[in-house]
């Protein structure tokens, strides 16, 4: 990065901890710390839950997953319109009603303190190790691409993050997280018009999508049935719903966010507007990814975009191998591009021979053959599978975004990271706080007293997730074993409030044991099948729903209704 | 069961409208439905209009393209 780049990065991680500093005025006591209380319109809401849900990962990964699968992600994201609807209708009213803090008061309402304290328990297991997942992954990224140590990239972001929600709480978060909300935005946008106007003089957007849909990388509706593919239509709209609906329903993080409106009604025009625009915002990030796919066709792009899996490479007994290969991917890049300039001739001149179309194909299925032998060597050397997917996009943004931009560019991915770090703090402080401090231990302190056992919580989330990012490079597997322990927990959770919602005869044991057999069912599943995880939920959700019913007509409910 | 308020779950529920174009609940739930579907077939449109079939690959791709380009220099 030149200075001017780190001018703006620098103006960014300044301009955001002033910004949610002189937003944090407002807060007045734990209320105002975790609820904003209760004010916040609708449309920054709308951002915030955007944003928290859309990490760095989001940015890097999916750009990346653009790049290499194409289209079909998408596919997951399809139902969340439906599901916006569904929580409008059915969660929001019973949140927004009972006052609550948090999701899973309402359940120690509607059961017992036991269920609460158990689904709260299983999303603090789920989201604290996650937490120092958002803060580790875009970190190993940016500190590979930008030369930088992992310890500094990791500690700016934790520290600055830190430093404001803390201070700031939720109305800090809020507020950041719509300002990096837009960032994203900006930075989506600048990515798509920097990509087409890169393009070789005389390609316009036609032809690069036309060289995608060659490598049918405009794939994103896929109707097959077939249960090896990992996205189609049908585990889209099944398995995403049912996540969605956990997620944005179940999951303290997000709901946390729409209980700080000032009116039921702006609780739900938050979920109605992220509705609108989570899809056609996926839509644009896939859609990079296959725009630099078509710009890889005219520049050639590295053989392995992650540099330290090369540097380690070029120092083994395979450097040799891996330089030959490299020089193969040189030649066939030269060939691939020399098709694709006469295809883009034979464009302008009619239809495009077939043959020139299959060659193109061919060329790409052998270069893409090269970079899959390239990867077995890294494997090899490293003794750990080659994954270089997030490497893509930043490789990007380095090489051929223009000064100044670079630094906006990176500061979005920090914004991306920092929205969503945030927001799970805010979410852990809240479940430990009031689920636990203050529900079993000190009843009946000063509001001031809760307001600093608060702040003093989030220090606490936000120096484990910190430890924890800082840590997690020992251990490969445990970022694979971290993102699906999220997973794992999220149907449980959900079917305990489904079972709350639609079963009135549903009381408190019979939903406690519910969930404890689907989160153990879930286990089952993920320690002896290979079931995708986005079926987990649905599953969960079953299982909870089917127990907890049938055990509430068996037992007998208890004759006094647990209050809170 | 339980002493929490009732919350009157209806698709129609009016209270507190919207606001701005939509005058009731069910006006934006249906538009956010339609917003969807139509989102689900322009990725139906895509897949099907961007996607090119090239059919059958040759078993060389150097020897393709000198079969289909001889014109492009080596």
């Amino acid at each position: 990065m030149t200075a001017i780049d780190w001018g703006v990065f620098g103006l960014y991680l300044f301009g955001v901890m002033a910004f949610a500093l002189w937003q944090s005025r407002r807060n007045e006591g734990v209320e105002g710390f975790f609820l904003g209380n209760r004010r916040m319109p609708w449309w920054a809401i709308g951002l915030s839950v955007m944003a928290t849900q859309a990490s760095a990962i989001t940015l890097i990964g999916t750009t990346g997953q653009g790049y290499t699968d194409g289209m079909r992600f998408v596919q997951t994201y399809l139902p969340l319109p439906f599901a916006m609807i569904v929580l409008s209708v059915v969660f929001v009213p019973f949140f927004y009603r009972a006052k609550l803090y948090t999701a899973y008061e309402y359940l120690e309402k509607r059961f017992d303190p036991k269920t609460r304290t158990l689904t709260s328990m299983l999303f603090l297991i789920g989201r604290a190790m996650g937490t120092g997942v958002i803060m580790y992954a875009p970190a190993i990224v940016l500190s590979t691409i930008l030369g930088w140590d992992e310890v500094v990239t990791i500690s700016i972001m934790a520290v600055v993050t830190i430093a404001y929600t803390v201070t700031g709480g939720i109305t800090a978060v809020i507020w950041t997280d719509v300002v990096q909300m837009l960032m994203m935005f900006l930075g989506i946008g600048l990515a798509i018009v920097f990509m087409i106007s890169g393009l070789p003089d005389g390609v316009g957007v036609a032809d690069a999508a036309y060289i995608g849909g060659v490598q049918q990388m405009w794939n994103a509706i896929d109707f097959s049935w077939d249960p090896k593919s990992r996205y189609t239509i049908w585990s889209g709209l099944i398995g995403g719903t049912f996540l969605f609906l956990s997620y944005f329903g179940a999951d303290q993080s997000q709901v946390q966010r729409y209980l700080t409106a000032d009116s039921e009604r702006d609780s739900r025009l938050s979920l109605i507007f992220n509705g609108f625009m989570k899809v056609p915002m996926q839509i644009a990030i896939l859609g990079i990814g296959v725009l630099m796919f078509a710009f890889y066709h005219f520049e050639q792009p590295p053989i392995v975009f992650n540099d330290a899996e090369v540097r380690v490479v070029m120092e083994s007994d395979r450097a040799q191998e891996f330089e030959d290969l490299s020089v193969t991917f040189a030649e066939a890049h030269a060939e691939r591009r020399a098709t694709v300039m006469e295809i883009l001739d034979a464009r302008d001149a009619g239809p495009v021979p077939p043959a020139l179309e299959q060659t193109l194909a061919a060329q790409d299925e052998e270069l893409l053959g090269l970079r899959d032998d390239a990867k077995a060597i890294v494997a090899d050397v490293r003794g750990a599978e080659s994954n270089d997917t997030n490497y893509i996009f930043p490789t990007y943004l380095t090489e051929y975004f223009p000064i100044g931009l670079v630094g906006l560019m990176i500061a979005t991915i920090f914004a991306a990271a920092m929205s969503s770090i945030d927001s799970e703090l805010t979410a852990l402080s809240s479940a430990t706080v009031i689920d636990f401090y203050r529900r079993w231990f000190v009843r009946d302190a000063t509001d001031g007293h809760y307001l600093w056992a608060s702040r003093l919580a989030t220090l606490f989330w936000g120096l484990v997730a910190w430890g924890f990012a800082l840590r997690a490079g020992q251990g490969g597997s445990l970022i694979e074993l971290v993102n699906q322990v999220g997973s794992l927990v999220y149907g449980s959770i959900l079917g305990g409030f489904l079972l709350a919602f639609g079963v009135k005869r549903a009381h408190g044991t019979p939903a406690f044991i519910g969930i404890l057999c689907g989160f153990g069912t879930i286990l089952y599943i993920y320690y002896t099948t290979d079931i995708g995880w986005l079926w987990w939920n649905p599953i969960g959700v079953g299982v909870v729903m089917g127990v907890g019913t049938l055990l509430s007509y068996v037992m007998t409910p208890p004759s006094e209704p647990a209050r809170a | 069961m339980s002493d929490l308020p009732e919350p009157e779950v209806r698709p129609g529920d009016d209270v507190d409208p919207p606001g701005g174009p939509w005058k009731s609940w069910k006006s934006i739930y249906t538009t956010l439905a339609i917003w969807g579907v139509v989102c689900i077939l322009f990725l139906i449109w895509i897949t099907s209009t961007l996607n090119i079939d090239v059919g059958e690959a040759p078993m060389d791709a150097e020897a393709a393209v000198t079969a289909s380009a001889p014109e492009v220099a080596p």
